[in-house]
């Protein structure tokens, strides 16, 4: 059956390997993905495990659904205790790699640990060895792939690495795969870098035996179809997510100069219609039809003349908006450098924009910036800033460290200045027009984030029939209201909460966000994945089996970070979002900030509907439900 | 990002659908001249420049400065 993939963990520091099955009551209870990583970070890590010492785990896995009939089944999933913030880190990576992984035999590795040298795995048909890398230290990001490729003598090989900002330690480093396919939040390819490990390489021959192969294939053409017949993957197909930018910064959503506006005013030239100057066609992940990456050769400035792949609209905001810039080539520099180097394009932007708004106010000077002039809109300086980002050089060495800590070492009040929550920035999105998008951000398990929680569509006052149809009872069970008004407080809470559970089954069956209900209420959820998984795997697990699983694996989330020190005031905004009205845009989204009363209400019932008590923690009634009121488990 | 898929009570054939952009100001639908790089929001008056997929399909690009 397609799913004989095995857990492999990996002891980097005695350098075994210990290869183990999984139990299909696992895989009832957390499918696979990120479902399962966070039944095994919870039960691999011990309370208090340095994120960068050898006893955090690193885990990678492919989706139930990974390599198999369903839309874009190609994500592959990374989890580990975050650097960045202390609590779970946790990454979802596009691309090629996570099919491979399982065509290798392998569905997840937990790896513990830290090499003596530098080091990689070579994953390879059922056998892990873990080879010398110490050639491949400091190589960037597409170095260190195509010299793999070439050590082994396949181009067909799919890697994840860190680049030199992994190496480095930059608390918000990615994990790469590709040119631009990044596990870009909370640090992952820190963690990767504490570890010694370079790189990961799969190459795989075997096949995935389909339940019902005919069915599953036509199934998947239906899906397929109406994916493709949504307005939205037509826009995709064309500008990608670059796309959503037009729209959002003409409301007055989109954050520029840091936190000073909602608007980038004149900001035409990071439309995404710009790409066409500098196009050369499009690509895709594994199994899908969409194919919304860019990809593209500067046209201008110190990086003319290379190739690359994105941007995505979080660069548009973390090099643009947020910084004050208008010029798209800044965009796609910094794009590629950050790729390059990996590291999180968003924490990137969102550290030199806290360091502009610093500038421009005062707070610090020439002194501490080694002489570069932070003001908004330098183009120049924000590019030097990533370079310094990535070497940790002299003030990029401060903002290696993410916001809290950089925060720390600026002092000066620095702190109320960033855009952050439990430690984590967040995307150059301005919820303060939107309750609802405020309390995902503000909930989110991994820190300020916009695909772990957002009711995408809230913004789009659909008429309510179409919410009914999306929130009620679809699969669980919802009697509270449902308003279609994205500046309400009323009914938000569950559409949060039923945001979480679709992106989690999402996550564990390892397809795309893009391919469920996100940005368009036309998309497959819980109805259309009990299909896909029955007729892929065989697994008969009704919608609402799949959503328990997803409760499930969301609990452990929060069980983690409880045991990692969060409280109900880690669940919280930025303090602007309370008390400075948004400056600009359309009536809809001007003159507008977070009611404290009414989002401590939303909290209370978001907790509440999550059976979780006043504090946030989860009651023993909804642990013994879901079969984790016993810990830890040694069953894997 | 205001999304224009099932944003109206009445079913809408995908034709209608991809023809019309949704007024950014008042979410009120409308089907702009073809080929047109910008548009009036018959409901409100707002001005909006436009960008095209195809010859049938329109999207809102962002706000039309008047001059
Ligand atoms: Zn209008």
């Amino acid at each position: 059956m397609a799913l004989n993939g095995k857990l492999a963990v990996i002891d980097l520091s005695d350098r075994s390997v210990s290869i183990k099955e999984i139990p299909m009551s696992v895989r009832k209870r957390f499918l696979g993905g990120r479902g399962l990583d966070a039944y095994l970070l919870y039960n691999y890590t011990l309370p208090g495990s340095d994120p960068l010492g050898p006893s955090n785990v690193m885990i990678v896995s492919c989706g139930l659904l990974g390599g198999l009939l369903a839309s874009s089944s190609g994500r592959c999933h990374i989890m580990a205790r975050s650097p960045l913030t202390g609590f779970v880190g946790s990454s979802n990576i596009g691309g090629y790699f996570a099919p491979e992984l399982r065509f290798a035999g392998f569905d997840h590795l937990v790896i513990r640990g830290r090499a003596a040298i530098p080091s990689y795995l070579w994953i390879n048909d059922g056998r892990i060895e873990i080879r010398d890398a110490a050639h491949l230290w400091g190589k960037d990001v597409f170095e260190t792939q195509a010299a793999l490729e070439q050590e082994l003598t396949d181009r067909a090989v799919q890697t994840l690495c860190i680049g030199p900002a992994g190496e480095k330690l930059v608390r918000f480093a990615t994990v790469m795969t590709g040119f631009k396919n990044a596990a870009g939040r909370t640090g992952l390819g820190a963690v990767m870098g504490s570890k010694n490990l370079k790189a990961i390489v799969a190459r795989g021959s075997g096949s995935l035996d389909i339940a019902h192969p005919e069915a599953a294939l036509e199934y998947n053409r239906s899906i397929n179809e109406r994916i493709l017949a949504t307005k939205i993957a037509g826009t995709m197909q064309k500008w990608g997510t670059m796309f959503i930018y037009g729209g959002t910064n003409a409301i007055g959503f989109v954050r520029t100069n840091n936190f000073l506006s909602n608007q980038l005013e004149d900001g035409e030239g990071l439309e995404a219609e710009n790409m066409e100057d500098v196009s050369v066609g499009h690509g895709a992940c594994f199994g899908c039809q969409v194919h919304c990456r860019h990809r593209y050769v500067i046209k201008e400035g110190a990086y003319a003349g290379t190739y690359a792949e994105g941007p995505e609209y979080s660069s548009q905001g973390a090099f643009g908006s947020m910084v004050g810039c208008r010029d798209l080539n800044t965009v796609l520099a910094c794009n590629h450098l950050v790729n390059r180097d990996g590291m999180d394009t968003l924490e990137t932007g969102n550290m030199i924009a806290w360091a502009m708004e610093l500038f421009e106010k005062g707070i610090i000077t020439l002194a501490d910036t080694d002489g570069i002039d932070l003001r908004f809109g330098n183009d120049e300086a924000v590019i030097e800033m990533v370079r310094r980002i990535a070497g940790r050089v002299g003030f990029g060495h401060i903002l290696a460290e993410g916001p809290l800590r950089a925060a720390g070492v600026v002092g000066r009040g620095s702190e109320d200045y960033l855009i952050q929550i439990k430690g984590m920035s967040n995307l150059h999105s301005d919820e303060r027009p939107t309750p609802a998008l405020a309390l995902g951000i503000a909930t989110s398990s991994r820190g300020a984030d916009h695909i772990r929680s957002r009711p995408g569509i809230d913004v789009y006052n659909l008429p309510l029939p179409t919410l009914e149809r999306v929130y009620r009872d679809n699969p669980a069970p919802y009697a509270g209201p449902l308003v279609n008004r994205f500046d309400s407080y009323e009914g938000k809470a569950w559409m949060v909460l039923w945001q979480e559970h679709n992106y989690m089954a999402v996550d564990a069956l390892g397809v795309c966000k893009f391919h469920t209900i996100f940005m368009s209420p036309n998309l497959p959820s819980f109805t259309e994945f009990s299909r896909m998984v029955e007729l892929n795997t065989g697994l008969c697990l009704t919608p609402l089996q799949i959503w328990d699983a997803a409760n499930r694996s969301y609990t452990l989330e929060r069980m983690f970070n409880i045991r990692e020190g969060l409280t109900r005031a880690h669940d919280m905004l930025p303090e602007r979002y309370f008390t400075v009205p948004t400056p600009a845009g359309l009536p809809m989204a001007k003159g507008k900030s977070i009611d404290r009363d009414r989002f401590e209400g939303m909290l209370d019932e978001y907790y509440g509907l999550h059976e979780w008590d006043a504090s946030g923690t989860p009651t023993p009634q909804l642990l013994e439900r879901l079969g984790i009121g016993w810990e830890p488990t040694d069953v894997l | 990002m205001l999304g224009e898929e099932d944003t109206q009570p009445k079913e809408r054939s995908r034709e209608e659908r991809d023809a019309e952009v949704r007024c950014l100001g008042c979410l009120g639908h409308f089907r702009p001249p073809s080929g047109a790089d910008h548009a009036d929001c018959p409901h409100c008056g707002a001005s909006w420049r436009l960008t095209w997929l195809d010859a049938h399909s329109v999207k809102i690009r962002g706000p039309w400065k008047k001059s």
